[in-house]
């Protein structure tokens, strides 16, 4: 470490092994620990290496074969036959074919026959080659190709081509260099024993102060976990309870199995009534009867069915049968709950709500589910008033956000004046049905002994979550696809609601 | 809801107009006629069964001219003193009991109008009929019959008639056995030893009510001069059908004419149009809507609906159109007031009385449990409380509990409803086999248990159960969970017994005790269990009854 910040440039592991006097390996070792740490960058690099073969070194010591010709030549007064020259040379028969190729090559000699004889003359003086010259570097130390000249270089290349000459080997080499972190940390920490879990033992021994703790590549994949996450649907229920506890309503809960008095007679919907047929309600196979409430109120419900007088109207005017309000039902609205609350709380004000489960005999599709939830709510005031509803309607849905309402005149049995609600969703650009309200009907208050208006809305909850979360198919709510739930971001009635569709933003 | 669809250039026609459909459309749910599309040429409404005067384009327009004030006030309608009289038969009077008639005279009618007499005729038979039960209508061509005419009730066998689509003579039996529209109404006349039948005044017989009219009366585009005939079990379904389908003829073009009905015990004639006679007080109009409205605005707003209206002091006395009969009390009119003034013309108001709100003690509980299993790492889930009983049982490893049993479910899956949680999670664990384990999850709902001693007989119970999947998962596990959950709800006086159940693995099976209430088992689930659901994972899992265990 200290090595190289003293070199102040990256360095090999052969310049450190010499620099510090170790050997190779353990340069290497300790380069690789000091790159855990991030302390140093190892890169590696691919170099060219040139060094002399067997017959490379024999030219470096007694010169290249054609200028050892070239000398015998001379000496032989310049222009020998071939066979003269071959004896007297000194070269093996090899080394002579090579030299006399070569030295011609160069332009050194030249061959010519003279008679029946073959004679070689000295014609130009050999002067000293680039291969020999490369030869000469090589020898000294110098082997990198990159770091020779080109006219080297290439003098290198040739030579390779020359059997046992030059030998070209690609050697990979390791640059160490220093990061910021190994530039400043203290040096004395560098000989600390590693730890890679930090432990209870060593942070009671209070050894931890003498290890070191390892470093982790903080961007290598870790295993993914899930959070625990709350139904989706039971988010928008939570948020819209949270509405109506702000509102100032108090939730009320109660049977799912019902009997079709509380359901609908109580609710003066006629007996015929098409939603009390077998193919809109759910009828119990048994029990298939129920016990009525209090004879009085059993009686005022049947006058008001067969002749209205009791509330000053004309009533459905049929024979009402104590039987077919006897019989257990899945109530099909939380109306009958609300219903049965007002029944025992006559007297104003009274607000109450819930937001729960009721069931419709359909056959489950993508647009239609047999089961699902019903947002419902009353207020009874001695002044409560159809603009109160429309306040009410408004305040909760500009609490979930959606600002953008209007009312248009509906129908139920119960309820006069009736009203539907649409919402507008910016973010699906589209007006959605909501659900129905109105002021309940004499004919429904005053068999309870209620005598003051009451206003009373049934909303729906699932279209509602379907459209936000853009579901096309609405079974989807109550399919409980993990892969879904967990892709849904916790935030996600927020994102939709409070961002997306306040307009102007939020 | 009745469903219609109108053509733009029908209801142009009819209010003398030159709207576009989506302007029609804009205006109609104005009325409470809701839209289901809109293309070019028309629109597809659905009306509410209270209004069956809306089951056709002339009772649309009627009420469309009213609200874009091209014609206010209430419609009138006459008819002319009767000249044909129907004589009711004693022998009628046990088996379909009541009967109106009308005469229309000096029609001429387009393709188009039959079909939609047609079709009104249809709806009216589902609306106030009940499909003809209460209510159904003949239209025939009178100047194909020759008065007066008779009800009466014949054996199946005494007479013959050509019904309609149908090439042969028939008697009235052969009608029920052999003729389509015979066998999809022979239920209405099932045990009755006599059938009804019209006959006119040459004997002929018209028509065979509820069933089919004959051949002989058929109407079409030449019929100038039509006889409607309802006959029913339900005296004002009668008399509403009549109303509702003459006034229509009127709009049509049609004069009106009456018929004189006699019965054994007196004479009456039909239809009757007088419009209905009410008293709204002007007050009361006003404390409902909460709207400061004088009384000569909601006369105005009155007339938009086609109702007349004048003031007494703060009194109206109202009248209604004979068609309009959904009319059951002064209320109805405080809505007509808000439909003359314009839905959108209401500003919101607040209630005025400041009360606390609260949740309910249920609500809280179920918070506090999933506040504690999400904490634990687990994903809520919400299943249907309508069940299976093969997956709720069988395929559980259980005998069969007693459940609340549907007694008509439309849909094959759903026979009763849950008694228990576990069911539902393990399909839930099913659905997800190739999502990423560990898959922890929870459901907290209720419950339906069969119970005598409630009105309602069943009572709604709030349980909590959890399943645990992963390649270890385990008793452990899961009894480690819900020692949390009782601890955190201070629960101190439980114990934990060893158990046997179908559906977790012997030995591995135990209860939560509490005096000697059994408060909740838990255990690994069955293999054989798994096996049914395809599950190829180790399961733990626990459920409790969340009163008996935590309250």
């Amino acid at each position: 470490m200290s090595k190289l910040r003293e070199l102040e440039k990256p360095a090999s592991y052969v310049d450190l092994s010499r620099a510090l006097n170790r050997p190779i390996g353990a340069v290497a070792k300790a380069a690789s620990w000091l790159s855990e740490k991030r302390l140093v960058n190892i890169t590696e690099q691919k170099v060219l290496k040139a060094s002399l073969g067997a017959e490379g070194l024999a030219y470096l010591e007694m010169g290249f074969p054609e200028r050892r010709l070239v000398e015998a030549l001379v000496k032989l007064g310049g222009a020998p036959t071939l066979e003269k020259c071959r004896e007297s040379s000194q070269l093996t028969e090899q080394e002579f074919n090579i030299a006399v190729l070569w030295a011609k090559r160069k332009g050194w000699i030249s061959v010519d026959r003279e008679g029946p004889k073959t004679v070689l003359k000295v014609s130009k003086y050999p002067e000293k080659g680039i291969d020999e010259r490369a030869v000469e570097k090589i020898s000294r130390g110098t082997s990198h190709l990159d770091e020779l000249g080109r006219d080297l270089r290439e003098a290198c290349l040739e030579l390779s081509r020359r059997p046992s000459v030059v030998d070209i080997i690609e050697e990979r080499i390791h640059l160490l260099e220093i990061t910021s972190t190994g530039r400043t940390i203290p040096v004395e920490e560098l000989g600390r024993e590693e730890v890679t879990q930090l432990s209870p033992e060593l942070l009671a021994s209070g050894k931890w102060r003498e290890v070191s703790i390892g470093r982790f590549n903080v961007r290598a994949p870790t295993p993914v976990v899930f959070a625990g996450k709350k139904h989706p649907l039971q988010k928008l229920v939570e948020a819209v309870k949270e509405i109506f506890v702000e509102l100032g309503f108090e939730e009320i809960r109660g049977p799912l199995m019902e009997l079709a008095f509380w359901n609908f007679d109580a609710l003066f919907q006629p007996q015929d009534h098409p939603a009390r047929e077998m193919h809109d309600t759910f009828y119990i196979k048994s029990p298939d009867r129920g016990r009525l409430p209090a004879p009085s109120l059993v009686q005022r419900v049947k006058s008001v069915h067969e002749n209205g007088a009791l509330a000053n109207s004309i009533g459905w005017r049929y024979s009402w049968s104590k039987d077919e309000a006897s019989r257990l039902i899945l109530r099909t609205h939380t109306t009958a709950t609300t219903i049965r609350h007002l029944a025992s709380h006559r007297e104003p004000p009274v607000k109450v709500f819930s937001v729960d489960r009721i069931y419709r005999n359909e056959r489950v599709d993508w647009r239609r589910i047999a089961e699902f939830h019903q947002i419902e709510g009353i207020a009874m005031e001695r002044r409560a008033t159809l603009r109160d509803l429309m306040g009410v309607i408004t305040e909760f849905y500009g609490r979930l956000g959606l600002t953008k309402i209007r009312f248009y005149p509906s129908y139920f049995p119960y309820t006069e004046p009736s009203a539907e609600v649409r919402a507008y969703l910016p973010s699906r650009r589209t007006w959605l049905e909501m659900g129905g309200m109105g002021i309940f009907r004499p004919e429904v208050t005053l068999p309870l002994g209620v005598r003051h208006p009451v206003i009373a809305w049934g909303l729906g909850l699932e279209r509602l979550a379907a459209t936000l979360l853009e579901l096309e198919d609405i079974r989807t709510l109550y399919f409980n696809d993990l892969a879904w739930v967990r892709s849904l971001p916790t935030t996600y009635l927020e994102n939709i609601l409070r961002k997306k569709d306040i307009v102007g933003g939020g | 809801m009745p469903a219609l669809r109108v053509e733009a250039d029908r209801l142009n026609r009819l209010c003398r107009t030159k709207l576009s459909a989506d302007a029609l459309a804009d205006i109609l749910p104005g009325l409470g006629i809701t839209v289901d599309s809109v293309d070019e040429a028309g629109i597809d409404i659905e009306y509410s069964p209270n209004r069956p005067d809306f089951s056709s384009p002339v009772g649309i327009a009627r009420s469309l001219k009213g609200i874009l004030g091209i014609e206010i006030g209430m419609p009138s309608y006459r008819a002319a003193k009767p000249s044909t009289t129907l004589v009711v038969e004693e022998s009628v009077r046990k088996i379909r009991p009541w009967i109106v008639m009308g005469i229309v005279r000096g029609l001429r009618l387009a393709e188009q109008d039959v079909l939609e007499i047609i079709t009104m005729q249809e709806d009216l038979h589902w609306i106030l009929g009940r499909n003809r039960k209460k209510a159904s209508i003949g239209i025939h061509n009178l100047d194909a019959t020759r008065p007066d005419f008779i009800y009466k009730a014949v054996r199946g066998d005494e007479v013959r008639f050509r019904p309609l689509k149908s090439f042969e003579e028939m008697t009235l039996l052969e009608v029920l056995q052999r003729h389509e529209t015979g066998r999809k109404y022979a239920h209405l006349l099932s045990g009755a030893k006599n059938y009804p039948i019209l006959i006119d005044g040459s004997g002929q017989v018209f028509s065979f009510p509820p069933i089919i009219n004959s051949a002989l009366t058929e109407v079409d585009v030449n019929s100038r001069n039509l006889l409607v005939d309802i006959t029913g079990t339900d005296r004002l379904a009668v008399e509403n059908s009549l109303k509702v389908l003459v006034t229509a003829f009127a709009d049509l073009g049609g004069r009106l004419e009456q018929v004189s009905v006699k019965y054994s015990d007196g004479r009456t004639v039909y239809p009757k149009l007088d419009p209905s006679t009410w008293t709204l007080r002007s007050d009361y109009a006003r404390e409902l809507l909460g709207l400061d409205i004088s009384v000569k605005e909601m006369v105005r707003a009155l007339k938009k609906c086609r109702l007349d209206a004048a003031a007494n002091k703060s009194k109206l006395k109202v009248l209604a159109p004979p068609y309009r009969v959904d009319i059951l009390h002064e209320v109805d009119f405080v809505e007509e007031i808000a439909i003359g003034y314009g839905y959108d013309n209401i500003q919101p108001d607040r209630l005025k009385v400041l009360q606390y709100g609260k949740l309910h003690p249920t609500t809280r509980l179920t918070d506090y449990c999933r506040e504690i299993l999400l904490g634990l790492g687990f994903t809520e889930t919400m299943n249907f409380t309508l069940a299976n009983e093969e997956k709720s049982f069988e395929k559980m490893n259980v005998a069969k509990q007693e459940a609340v049993v549907l007694a008509n479910p439309v849909s094959e899956e759903y026979s009763i409803m849950r008694t228990w949680l576990l069911p539902g999670l393990i399909i839930n664990l099913s659905t997800n086999k190739r999502s990423l384990y560990p898959q922890r999850l929870f459901e907290v709902g209720d419950v339906l248990v069969p119970d005598n001693s409630s009105d309602e007989g069943a009572r709604r119970k709030l349980k909590l159960a959890a399943v645990i999947a992963h390649a270890e998962a385990s008793f452990t596990e899961a009894k480690s969970v819900i020692e949390e959950l009782l601890r955190n709800f201070g629960v101190k006086d439980w114990r934990i017994d060893e158990d046997v159940h179908g559906s977790f693995i012997d030995g591995r099976t135990a209860s939560v005790m509490r005096g000697n209430d059994k408060v909740a088992i838990l255990g690994e689930i069955n293999p054989a269990v798994l096996e049914n659901y395809d599950i190829a994972m180790p399961v733990a899992s626990f459920e409790l009854d969340l009163e008996k265990a935590l309250v």
